[in-house]
């Protein structure tokens, strides 16, 4: 029966992937090979597709809805303007999308270019609709676009370049000018752009993703292909969408009807939840991945790997094997999991070798052999365990490394009871300044005063303020210094264009600056502060009646004195705290209102004790 | 070399703004003539006149809630990543189980079972798996509309063998001379969507032994195998000698009322399954995950669902077939599915498009022409095809606009 198969199908082979993936099972391995998260999906997102089961949308649909959000959002981060009654085709995941992308416009004998290395499906998709895949490779080990070679694999018969950016698996986001140079190819040989941008959420270090569309006459000839899985982490869901000029997405909707004729309803509606997520929501995705990303790298440093190409982009480092290692990449990749207990993919995969007709010298194909690719779309927990088979592993051989641990703000302080608290630790996006502040009382209600630095990432003091503020209690000290901190910052040229990091050791701080507009109280003290007051008007009563007489004077007078300072303190003090109980508004510098001065929320950090 | 001219005004640099002038993305040419399908044009008329829809195959009323709960418990309980690509292990082991409560065969789960985005992805990624540009396919008109398109997708040669009312019968002379040692495969749809028709043992019979002699491929969509109503479903692959070259496609959307979960699977054997398996890398990667998990808690259902699935609709077959023989159609008996054809040539219409659009402006009731589902579409100008999977008020309403509104000619 083997004569029965397509010739198509018979030069199909399994992906290399999934069988070391089924080796890295029967040993346990961690994996960091597939491009998949570990971690949960976000838990609003899952409960919107609970809720769409049980309200009964379960039958065949197409949700309008979502491409309306995808128009605004195409519109918003490219300033593309796409009809979202026509120009958009809801498919099962982006592979759909972009199978169905391909059968739309490739006809047999149709060239399509593609950058290798280059994510394997696409050569399958390609080969049947009857296209033929022509390579133009990237340059290691910056993975650079070379005009030339692109220039010179045009042919009459190209019909489409295929451009996957963010990239897997080198994490390569490719630069304006790679897109001009790409755009200009398009526009001269008259082809079609289709675009795989399933990453297009997850850049890092002030890289933005553009899309080839936003060119100068691009957006006619660009097919657009994404999806939900990878920002969303629902790969199992098969979202996915094209986006391109009217008369192509109606192709690609018809053939998608005939492929699967609709994607997963529930999920459809899920999808417009997903979609309208804050803009916070992405900001977290990729400091956290900017996070993991870091941490691998450090990672593979400290077993010997010297990574010449930092990922701008996706969830995959592809990293060169160090110089000394011998092994070829699937080589590695086998003793990794079984002496290391980890799983990575050998890069060979994803090269495609001779591209034109040239007969490659073993020599310039060689480092299609010495490359791995690593996901870091895990849990910290998965890639912290990474690190401790890592560390054994080096350790086993002598070369006495320490293990690559998480980084832990407070590993340096020393407070045994109680223990210290992580709250939060997230890198900012972008430049970021940091104020240390700190309130200040001389005992326990005194004389106040607050003080604070600013400096920036160079560690180049930017502001620096310190004043007395009357008589104060520790708590309102620290608050107030944190807002004269934010109030200081939302006025200063860098407000726009830098994050704050607030360092305070204040715990209050911390509800406050989730409600600005509601002055904060510490119960606590305001209680301590009435019944000191209390206390102080009852011993003074008795000081002033004929009780006096009973107290030796000496005593009393010391004590007085005392009492009356105190007195005088909680009487202030606690006048004020039931004021701001009462929020009455009589001191407005507690409200704190800072709408619209700043760019993005501080990032808060503090240290202390709970 | 040749480049292309700049005299399509394409490029617009100077400002910067792109222009949309021409359209310079061309459909690959197999494609240019599918456009959008019957259904959707149907719908939106449908919804247009507030017309009751007896028209596109889908239920108005929900999935069973053991079903339902399944999947709400699988997302909850994290299953949101890639599932194996050709199914969750768990589910395929539910298919096997279930093929063999069917039909006796005993299969491998993992070698012989592939899980995809609905039957009609499991068709298209059988076209494109084991079909090469040139091949001999024969179909049975009228059929699903998908067929022709993934057919063309494939490349393939199509020969078409009509089926006619009043009891769509297989022509067996005409079946002898289409197949030839040049035929690729066969595509068979039992129960049969339009017609509600299905293949009985001695059609099946006959249509294997040509099989085995002439060395074709056979590919059975039987997503409807649980509506069977007069007679008794029969499996090709479970015929003898045909299991090794039979591939048997179904859905969960027909038989638990939830379609728009896009659950599908192909069986065949390892040889075939391979290619099939090929082409869905290719088309879609992986299947939904929750839906598979609730979709092998659906599988294990006890035959008191079945058994009652087919009451309810037998029921609401009386009330259509009841109300439109009353109405004054021709009505052609189904055995199978949830659709009935009918001649709708007693009321004066030239053919079956104009008869329903007629039906939904002035009637308010939607039925489907039944050219679309030929090769030739004269030959399904006097029939529509109704549904009944709709509730039963539905169904009565639809009979009295019917009955009041429609008269004949």
């Amino acid at each position: 029966m083997e004569e029965k198969l397509s010739s198509v199908a018979k030069t199909f082979t399994p992906s290399p992937i999934q069988e070391l993936s089924h080796l890295a099972q029967r040993c346990n391995a961690i994996n960091l090979a597939e491009g998949f998260p570990d971690f949960p999906a976000p838990p609003c997102i899952k409960q919107a597709a609970v809720s769409a089961i049980n309200n009964d949308f379960n039958q065949y649909r197409h949700v309008q809805g979502i491409c309306d959000q995808l128009a605004l959002k195409m519109n918003k981060m490219h300033g593309l303007n796409i009809d979202p009654l026509t120009d958009i085709a809801i498919c099962c995941g982006q592979t759909e999308a972009f199978a169905a992308a391909v059968f739309s416009i490739i006809d047999k004998g149709d060239e399509v270019l593609l950058f290798d290395p280059c994510y394997e499906t696409y050569e399958g998709c390609i080969a049947m609709a009857g296209g033929i895949p022509v390579y133009v490779p990237l340059d290691p080990p910056r993975w650079t676009l070379d005009p030339e070679k692109l220039m010179s694999s045009f042919t009459s018969r190209t019909k489409a370049v295929v451009l996957n950016s963010p990239h897997n698996p080198t994490g390569k986001v490719f630069s304006r000018e790679e897109l001009e140079v790409i755009a200009e190819c398009c526009r001269r040989w008259d082809c079609v752009a289709i675009t795989d941008e399933v990453y297009e959420y997850i850049t890092f270090d002030d890289q933005k993703h553009e899309t080839i569309a936003s060119l100068p006459g691009m957006q006619e000839r660009t097919i657009i292909t994404s999806s939900l899985s990878k920002t969303f982490s629902i790969t199992g869901w098969r979202i996915g969408w094209a986006i391109a000029p009217a008369s192509a997405a109606s192709a690609i909707r018809n053939i998608h009807v005939k492929i699967t004729d609709s994607a997963p309803a529930p999920f459809q509606e899920a999808a417009l939840t997903a979609l309208s997520s804050p803009t916070k929501y992405f900001e977290m995705l990729r400091i956290e991945y900017q996070l993991k990303r870091d941490f691998c790298m450090k990672l593979l440093n400290s077993v010997g790997f010297r990574i010449q190409f930092k990922p701008q982009g996706s969830f995959f480092l592809f990293a060169e094997l160090p110089k000394d290692c011998l092994l070829s990449d699937v080589e590695y990749v086998k003793e990794l999991i079984r002496q290391a207990g980890v799983v990575v993919v050998p890069g060979r995969g994803f090269f495609h070798g001779k591209s034109g007709s040239d007969q490659p010298s073993d020599e310039s194909f060689r480092h299609q052999k010495r490359y791995i690719r690593v996901a870091f779309c895990k849990t910290e927990a998965r890639l912290c365990a990474a690190a401790q088979k890592f560390g054994e592993l080096m350790n086993a051989r002598g070369h006495n490394r320490d293990v690559v641990s998480w980084p832990r703000i407070l590993k340096d302080i020393t407070v045994d009871n109680p223990k210290p608290i992580l709250r939060s630790w997230i890198k900012p996006s972008r430049n970021h300044v940091k104020f240390n502040i700190d309130g200040a009382v001389e005992g326990g209600v005194e004389k106040a005063g607050i003080g604070g630095i600013l400096r920036n990432s160079d560690n180049v003091t930017l502001i620096i303020f310190s004043k007395a503020i009357g008589f104060s209690d520790a708590t309102s000290a620290e608050l107030l210094t944190i807002r004269e901190a934010l109030v200081m910052f939302a006025k200063s040229k860098w407000s726009k264009q830098s994050s704050l990091i607030l360092e305070t050791d204040c715990t209050l701080c911390a509800n406050w600056l989730e409600s600005p507009t509601s002055a904060p109280v510490s119960f606590k003290n305001l209680i301590a502060y009435i019944l000191l007051l209390c206390a102080s008007c009852v011993w003074l009563f008795l000081v002033n009646t004929e009780n006096k007489g009973k107290i030796s004077s000496q005593i009393s007078e010391l004590v007085g004195d005392a009492l009356l300072l105190v007195t005088y303190s909680s009487l202030m003090i606690a006048w004020r705290s039931i004021l701001k109980g009462l929020k009455l508004g009589l001191d407005e510098r507690w409200y704190l209102n800072l709408e619209g001065s700043m760019d993005s929320e501080p990032l808060l950090f503090f240290y202390g004790r709970k | 070399m040749s480049t292309s001219s700049t005299q399509k005004d394409t490029v617009s640099t100077h400002d910067g703004t792109p222009q949309i002038t021409q359209q310079p993305v061309q459909v690959a040419k197999r494609l240019e003539k599918f456009k959008t399908t019957i259904f959707t044009q149907m719908s939106m008329l449908a919804i247009k006149h507030g017309a009751i829809n007896l028209g596109q195959g889908f239920p108005n009323f929900d999935g069973p809630d053991f079903v339902k709960e399944a999947a709400i418990q699988a997302i909850k309980d994290g299953k949101n990543q890639y599932a194996r690509g050709y199914g969750v292990p768990d589910f395929n082991n539910a298919l096997a189980a279930r093929f063999k409560k069917d039909t006796g065969l005993v299969i491998d789960p993992d070698k012989e079972v592939t899980v995809t985005s609905g039957c009609t992805e499991a068709i298209a990624a059988t076209m494109l798996g084991l079909i090469n540009p040139g091949d001999e396919v024969i179909l049975f008109a009228p059929f699903y509309d998908s067929y022709e398109a993934t057919l063309s997708m494939a490349g393939a040669k199509i020969k078409c063998i009509t089926l006619r009312p009043p009891d769509f019968a297989v022509p067996i002379d005409e079946l002898k001379s289409a197949i030839s040692k040049n035929t690729r495969a066969i595509l068979i749809n039992t129960p049969h969507n339009p017609t509600g028709k299905m293949f009985t043992r001695e059609e099946l019979n006959t249509i294997a032994s040509l099989c085995i002699e002439n060395d074709v491929l056979v590919f059975m969509d039987e997503v409807y195998d649980k509506l069977a109503f007069e007679m008794d479903h029969i499996s090709m692959a479970s015929l003898p000698g045909m299991y090794e070259r039979t591939v048997t496609m179904n859905s969960l959307g027909k038989t638990f009322s939830l379609t728009g979960w896009k659950i599908g699977w192909a069986i065949a054997p390892p040889h075939l399954t391979w290619g099939v398996r090929q082409a869905h890398s290719f088309l879609t990667f992986a299947t939904s995950t929750p839906m598979q998990w609730a979709a092998t808690v659906a599988l294990r259902a006890p035959d008191s669902y079945f058994e009652e699935l087919k009451r309810d609709y037998m029921a609401k077959k009386a009330i259509l077939v009841q109300g439109l023989k009353d109405v004054g159609f021709k009505v052609f008996p189904s055995s199978g599915t949830y659709f009935v054809v009918v001649d709708h040539t007693p009321f004066g219409l030239e053919n079956d498009i104009a008869f329903c659009e007629y039906l939904i402006k002035e009637v308010g009731v939607v039925a489907i022409p039944t050219s679309v589902f030929y090769l030739n579409p004269e030959d399904g100008k006097n029939l529509v095809r109704f549904t009944f999977c709709k509730d039963e008020e539905t169904l009565r309403s639809a009979v009295e606009r019917m009955k009041e509104k429609l008269k004949k000619k």
